[in-house]
């Protein structure tokens, strides 16, 4: 538990340290990446690969242009993985890129191979062959690439979320470009939970949550005139007919937590003493839970583990939100 | 008022007894790795069958469940192909369909919506959605 802060502690001397290494003008145009290792990459190609894709993601494949969030739902409609999916194409064909939990790999794969049958769709793993990196700017502009990566394109989720790029694997992406400097996959997930996004199974729970529970509309994870997919029918009918009640916000602790793991997955109270929700990811300050809105933006709430040590934090709607909700 | 719902009484019945006639049919439970062949299967192939050949059973991908059940009339058989026959009328299944459809019978159902070939009693399937296209398979 002594490593996470001894990584942001090495992480500030980096920077400071390139600081004093480059001048000024330099600096402002500086460009924090890193590889995201806990992700991995299945490549989905073939004549039937949109077709088949079509039936099996929330988000319709012919917005995949070059990039798409969507998530995988089993028969009935609960969440079983999210993904990211990119469209690229080389010489001869077109192919799509599926970016998932690194964990999971194997299991969607499994997935899309149930599922396939006669499909002429060939799955493969390519995580030993090509890498995904982050990339985080003030300016889009100011990223500019000597040589082409395979693949770069904002994150499709949200803006903030910066640049998601395709390299091969053994390569770094400062290779690549100028001014890139080389942070800690943990900035990635600190930006995650600064905006409420969760992300890969530990957050995303298999075969528990919702889709809109998650967002996923706001995130522009899903279409409701696409047709027919598999699990839209419990989507589609949550989406016209019902609220949504609980959503993922962001939650801010008043003291940082180090034992992550004991707080993971516990209920949060509110100033009533109400259970209005679950923590679903935490990075040192900042969390992510999934909450009951109306219960919880009203004052601090709280969270107990098992050992009893409880703590305060505080809800907020975040901005990227739609105004009216 | 009595007079009319007593008159178009029989009408109804008409139309329910095709409705209520496949849940008398099972499944011959010796051969559960068998695709099984409804008499009202048989006569409605009998009447198409002159012109277009067989018909073939496909379960392909698609549907809110995952699978779908494809009907369509085929003069060719292919190396992988089961040939079901039951009173010269003949159903051909698939290696691959065959897999998640073994067991069930196909039936021709005639609806007041549509008139159509259907896979009833299938061991496999759980459950389907509420357009009845698609379901989804016991693991």
């Amino acid at each position: 538990m002594q490593i996470l802060p001894r990584i942001f502690r090495q992480n500030i001397i980096n920077k400071n340290l390139y600081r004093l290494y480059t001048n000024k003008s330099t600096l402002q145009a500086c460009i924090e990446c890193a590889p995201l290792l806990e992700r991995s990459l299945l490549r989905i190609s073939g004549p039937d690969a949109a077709t088949f894709l079509q039936g099996l993601i929330t988000n319709d494949i012919n917005t995949t242009e070059p990039a798409s969030y969507a998530m995988l739902l089993n028969p009935k409609g609960r969440i079983l993985y999210d993904i990211l999916l990119y469209k690229n194409r080389n010489d001869d064909e077109e192919y799509y890129l599926l970016e998932c939990d690194v964990r999971v790999n194997t299991a969607i794969e499994n997935h899309c191979k149930f599922y396939k049958l006669r499909s002429k769709v060939d799955i493969v793993n390519v995580d030993q062959e090509l890498a995904v990196w982050w990339a985080k700017y003030n300016d889009r502009e100011s990223l500019a690439f000597k040589n082409e990566p395979i693949l770069r394109t904002k994150d499709p989720r949200l803006q903030k979320l910066g640049e998601r790029i395709i390299i091969p694997r053994h390569k770094n992406l400062s290779e690549y470009a100028q001014n890139l400097i080389n942070v800690n996959y943990q900035e990635y997930v600190d930006d995650r939970m600064k905006l409420g996004i969760c992300e890969g199974v530990s957050e995303v729970i298999t075969g528990e949550s919702l889709p809109l529970e998650y967002n996923l509309d706001y995130l522009d994870g899903v279409k409701f005139d696409k047709g027919c997919y598999l699990g839209q029918e419990l989507t589609a009918r949550t989406y016209h007919t019902g609220v949504i009640r609980k959503r993922l916000m962001p939650v801010i602790f008043l003291n940082p937590i180090d034992d992550n793991a004991a707080f993971l997955g516990s209920t949060v109270l509110n100033d009533k003493n109400k259970n209005c929700g679950k923590l679903r990811a935490l990075s040192g300050k900042y969390g992510v839970a999934l909450l009951r809105i109306a219960d919880s933006l009203s004052g601090l709430l709280s969270v107990k583990t098992t050992n009893n040590t409880e703590v305060t934090l505080t809800a907020s709607k975040p901005l990227w939100w739609p105004q009216n909700n | 008022m009595l007079r009319k719902v007593i008159q178009i009484k029989p009408e109804i019945f008409r139309q329910i007894k095709p409705l209520c006639r496949h849940l008398t049919i099972q499944a011959d439970p010796k051969n559960t790795e068998a695709i099984t062949l409804s008499d009202g299967c048989v006569k409605r192939l009998k009447e198409i069958r002159e012109e277009n050949g067989r018909l073939r059973v496909v379960v392909t991908n698609g549907g809110c469940s995952g699978f779908q059940y494809l009907f369509n009339l085929d003069k060719n058989v292919n190396e992988d192909d089961r040939i079901f026959e039951k009173d010269g009328a003949q159903v051909i299944v698939d290696q691959m369909s065959l897999d998640l459809i073994k067991g069930s019978i196909i039936d021709f159902r005639e609806e007041m919506i549509r008139s159509s070939f259907h896979v009833v009693g299938n061991p496999r399937a759980e459950m389907g959605c509420s357009c009845g296209v698609s379901f989804s398979i016991k693991e």
